[in-house]
This record gives C-alpha cells, structure tokens and sequence, in this order.
C-alpha cells in the first residue's frame, strides 16, 4: 500500500472538517474523488501534504517510504515533498520574483539530495524542463516568469503539471487539476497526467466533472461528503452523479 | 578624527588606478601621507586603505583622490575629464544652492571639512564604465559628476566606512540632452553616513539609479531630481537589506518642471530584528509639467516583530493633465506562499530565503 488514511478526524479553526475519513491507495491506481463544494476535498490534500493550518484529533495517515509504513505526521511538509509527495493546488499560488524555473531546479535537487541522488547542473536540467514544457505546449518564456506570476487560470493548471512531470512523485493529489481549463487545454493536462502515471505510482484526481474522467480513466471513484467517504465504486458512480447530483447520498 | 582627504599628498610616478595589487603597493610604499605625518591616525587608514581591498567587489577601481591623479597622469581612459573645484567658489554654492531640501545645518554637513571637490566630466560619444569608491574618512567627499550630450555612462559607487562617526557626502549630478547615467550605489554594513544625490536633466536625459543596501549600520538616502528638459526620465529604485539595528532613511524629491517628464521609483526594505526603514517621496508637478508621468511606491517586508518602517509617499500637482499613482505597502511574508515552496521540497528556512531574496529582486 502506498497511503493508508484511516478514521481521519481534524479541524481548522475549531471547525471540524474531517469527520472520520478513511481510504487506501496503493501503487499502480487511479484514484477520483468527488464531493459537494466544502465537503473538505481540499483539506484532505492538504492535511496529506502537512499544512499547519490543520489540527488532527483522531485518526492516522501512513505512507509508504522503503517497503514501510511510516506515521506521514512525522514529517515535515518539505520532507514529504522529499519522499514523493505531490500536491497539484486548486489555487496554485503566485511566487513573485521566484522564477518557475528556479523553483524547479531548487526542488528537484532538494528532492534528489534526500534520495541520495547527485543533483544535476542547472544546465543539463535546463534541457529536461524544457523538452517537458514544451510536451505540454508551454512557452519557454513562462519558464523564466514569477511562479504563476499573472498566469491565467489555465496556464496556471499547466503550470501543476509541469511541476508534477519534473518532479516525478509516487503520489500526485491533483486538486481540481481541471477546473478553469479549455477543451485543448484539459486535453494536454491529461496528456501529462497519462503520460505520468505508471505502475509504481499513484494518481488522486479532485474534480467535480465526469470531462475529466473520460480522459484519465480511475480505476476507484469516492464520494466525499460531510468530511467522509460515503460511497465509493467505479465509472458507473460518476455517471449517477452526473444525472443525480448528491441528493441521493 | 579629523583626516582631510584633500591634503594626501601623493606620488606623481604612480599608476594610480587602484587595483587589489596597486594597492598594496600603494600602501606598502608609503605613497600617502594624511597631512604629511606619519601618525596614529596614519597607520589607523594604511590599515584601512588595506582592507578596502578585500572589502570592495570590484575589480578596478578609482577613489576621487586617485581619479584625479590618474588625470594628471594622462592615464584616465578616453572620454574623462578631471578638475577640483572650490567649495565656496560661485559654482559650489550654485549648486548647493540645488540641493534645495536641505536645512541650512545640513548644508554645512556637506560642505564639511573639504574645501574642494573633485569633477568629472564625461565627453560627448562616450559610452563606457566606471567603478568610485569613496572611503568614508570625513565629511563633505563627494564629487561633481557631468554628462555631455549625448554620453552614455554605467557608474558603479561602493562606498568604505573608516572609524565610526557619521559623515555625510554629496553627489552631483547634471546630465545634458540626450545623455544616460546607470548608477549603482552600493552600500554595505559598517556604512554610517548621510548622502546627499542632486541630478539635474535635461532634455532626452535618463537616469537610471539603483541603491542596494546591505545592511548598514546608519544610511540616509536623500535624492534629488530635477527633470528641466522634456522627455527626460529618472528610474529610481532601492533594495534594502536590513538587519540588528540597521536604520536607513530614504528620501526622495522630483521636481517636473516642464512637459513629458518621466518619473518612476520604487524601494522596497527587508526589515529584520530591530532594522528601522523611513521613505519620504516627494513628487511636485509645477504647473506647466502637463502630460507628465510619476509613478511611486515603497515596501517594507516585515520579519520581526520588533521593525518599523514610516512609509509616506507624497505628489503635489498643480497641472490637471498629468497620470500619477503612489502607494505604500507593509507586509509579512505570506503563509500561503512559503507553504506552496514546501510542498515542493523546499524546508523553511530554503523557502524563507527566497521569498525574501525574491523581495528584493525587482
Ligand atoms: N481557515 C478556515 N477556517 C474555517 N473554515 C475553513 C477554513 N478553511 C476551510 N474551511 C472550511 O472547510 C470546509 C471544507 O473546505 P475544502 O476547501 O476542503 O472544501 P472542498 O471540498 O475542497 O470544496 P470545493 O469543492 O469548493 O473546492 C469548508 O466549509 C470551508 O469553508
Ligand atoms: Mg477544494
């Protein structure tokens, strides 16, 4: 198993959010989570990623680090990051002054320093960003631009997901990766996606739409709602959300 | 301590370019002689000049004393002129008469204990380079800096405290039609002094003026520009990098006096532990200045608790058709982004710093 989340219970600012969440990724899926708005999809990734803003009061998350599972709350957010922990933002963030190329070059050497892997120059990495970039029809002056410095919703998206190729994780929680995209544009996101996913790793997919889906096909589908998992199931459960909605839950 | 930097006396065989080497040499040989005595305080400033060496990041460079003699040398590159000129001679008092901000005490201050001031001027066709570095060893340095039509100019400043008082310089600056000044002032940490910059441009000028400040102890940045000529333009900017009890006032006075004037300027403090940061922007625009442009705003980037920054932008327009925007802003470094920094990898303390190297890169 690569993550194991079980009976997550946690809060933020005193609001419970989580409300006894369980789920299983193991490497080689495709995972789709859907959910109504502010059923905590989005805290979800973020308690896996180590935001501080969360308080956890019941429950454990373990990850799969050298064959173990490891308590994930002993690592710092940077370290999980380290350990093949990616998080595609439903709200990238702008880095003013912080080019997106030298954001990647700092976080693949971190990356590469914890596994013990020699960093690679900053030319030769150059090279390998740029051949992804342009895979995913961005502009090589974007590389070169703040991080999501006036980028457009779209571009922004594309931007995730240049991260996520370079960075190559073992889990990518893809946080409305679709959201905002144009039809050319959803198709190259996915196109990044595919080409990513592969027998050692493991995709989460957040979305609200059956689009997405039909390009990145998900082995598991969940419903969240009400800080948990209600349902889960295949193909067959999106398309009764697509006609349904959630009344039915 | 009162050395008077006028009274070196140096030695006419001499290169006087400086270079880490020359001046070794310089110094080795015993070449200057504060007021022609070997003194205390003369051995103090060997021990200084020595170490400049080693402090500066450039690799050739002039002092205004050693700017001169290698004009009497016949040594300066093409396209320079030297002269000293009096302090108290018609065109000093001109020009202090320029540096307009100034309370009468503090014109004294500039003035200090040099009775003279060394000018440079730089001839028409001339594009080129230029490092000063001015040792701080007493009041009133400075120099007279000249443009000529149409030259092209990339000065670089860096300025050496010697002892630890505080001593204030003075720059001026004119710059014909069609001319251009890069300027890069470099201030580092033992610096503790008041500068005064007056430029004046004429029309088609430009003026391009970056201070970075590296932290030192006391540094006040008092920057005047006239724009006199249409279609000059000043580009003013400032990165200050303070930190423990670093206190640096900028304040800024532009003048548009006359149509299609362009003027923009933004400076921005890294404030840590006790650093204290002041920016005064004053913008007129006279009356006949129409169609002029201005553009200011000042940052401070909060990182202790125990920093102040006094952020006032000002405009005074008299002139309707004019576009002007001012702001100030104070900030934290954001949650959001340094949490962004280390879901990619990043711990820290490694996001911490490039957000707040990231702050002052702009
Ligand atoms: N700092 C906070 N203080 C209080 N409530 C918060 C805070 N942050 C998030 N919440 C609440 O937590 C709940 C879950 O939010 P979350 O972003 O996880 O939802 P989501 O499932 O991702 O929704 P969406 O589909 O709209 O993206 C929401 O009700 C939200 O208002
Ligand atoms: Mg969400």
């Amino acid at each position: 198993m690569l993550l194991n989340v079980k009976n997550l219970k946690a809060q933020i600012d005193g609001k419970q959010i989580l409300k006894g969440l369980s789920l299983q990724i193991n490497a080689g899926e495709v995972h789709a989570i859907m959910g109504p708005n502010g059923s905590g999809k989005s805290s979800l990734s973020k308690i896996i990623s180590g935001h501080a803003g969360y308080e956890v009061t019941e429950g454990e998350i373990e990850y799969e680090i050298n064959f173990k599972m490891k308590n994930l709350f002993e690592l710092e957010p940077h370290e999980r990051a380290q350990e093949g922990i990616f998080l595609g933002f439903q709200y990238p963030v702008e880095v003013p002054g912080v080019t997106n190329m030298m954001l990647l070059f700092e976080s693949y050497n971190a990356i590469m320093l914890r596994q013990g892997v020699e960093p690679m120059a900053q030319d030769e990495f150059n090279k390998v960003v740029q051949q992804k970039a342009e895979f995913l029809g961005i502009k090589e002056d974007y590389l070169y631009r703040g991080v999501n410095v006036g980028f457009s919703g779209g571009e922004k998206k594309r931007n995730e997901i240049l991260q996520l190729l370079v960075l190559n994780p073992r889990l990518a929680f893809l946080d409305e990766i679709d959201s905002g995209l144009d039809i050319d544009a959803l198709k190259v996101v996915s196109k990044g996606v595919n080409f990513f996913k592969n027998k050692n790793n493991a995709v989460v997919l957040v979305t609200h739409y059956q689009r997405l889906l039909d390009y990145i096909k998900p082995d598991f589908v969940h419903v969240l709602s009400d800080g948990q998992i209600k349902v889960s199931g295949g193909m067959e459960l999106v398309h009764k959300l697509e006609k349904q909605g959630y009344d039915w839950l | 301590m009162n050395l008077n930097f006028s009274n070196l006396v140096p030695n006419q065989q001499e290169s006087f370019k400086y270079t880490p080497t020359l001046i070794k040499q310089v110094i080795e040989k015993g070449h200057f002689t504060p007021l022609g005595q070997q003194t205390d305080e003369y051995f103090k400033y060997q021990h200084f000049m020595n170490s400049l060496v080693e402090q500066t990041s450039f690799k050739d460079f002039y002092t205004p004393e050693q700017f001169w003699m290698a004009f009497e040398n016949q040594d300066l590159p093409k396209g320079f002129q030297a002269s000293w000129v009096l302090k108290d001679s018609v065109f000093c008092k001109d020009k202090l008469k320029r540096a307009f901000c100034w309370p009468e005490s503090l014109k004294n201050f500039l003035l200090g204990n040099c009775d003279k001031i060394l000018k440079i001027n730089v001839q028409s066709g001339f594009v080129g380079d230029l490092s000063l570095l001015m040792p701080l060893i007493g009041s009133g340095q400075g120099f007279i800096l000249e443009l000529e039509p149409g030259a092209k100019l990339s000065l670089k400043l860096e300025y050496a405290q010697f002892g630890k008082e505080l001593f204030g310089s003075s720059l001026w600056v004119n710059l014909a039609p069609d001319s251009e000044l890069n300027f890069l002032e470099t201030v580092r940490g033992d610096v503790f002094s008041a500068r005064g910059l007056w430029v004046d441009l004429e029309q088609g000028a430009r003026f391009f003026h970056e201070i970075k400040a590296q932290g030192p102890k006391y540094f006040r940045n008092q920057l005047g520009v006239m724009l006199l000529g249409q279609n000059a333009q000043a580009h003013l900017k400032g990165a200050f990098d303070q930190q423990a009890t670093s206190f640096c006032e900028n304040e800024t006075w532009i003048g548009h006096q006359v149509p299609r004037a362009y003027s923009n300027q933004e400076y921005r403090a890294l404030l840590k532990d006790e650093a204290q940061f002041v920016f005064k922007g004053h913008v007129k625009i006279e009356p006949d200045a129409v169609e002029s442009q201005t553009h200011q705003l000042a940052k401070a980037l909060f990182l202790s608790p125990h920093v102040t920054a006094n952020l006032k932008p000002y405009l005074d327009i008299e002139c309707d058709d004019v576009i002007a925007t001012h702001g100030a802003a104070i900030s934290q470094l954001q949650e959001q982004e340094l949490f962004y920094l280390q879901s990619r990898g990043l711990n820290e303390q490694k996001a911490k710093a490039l957000l707040e190297s990231a702050f002052l890169e702009f």
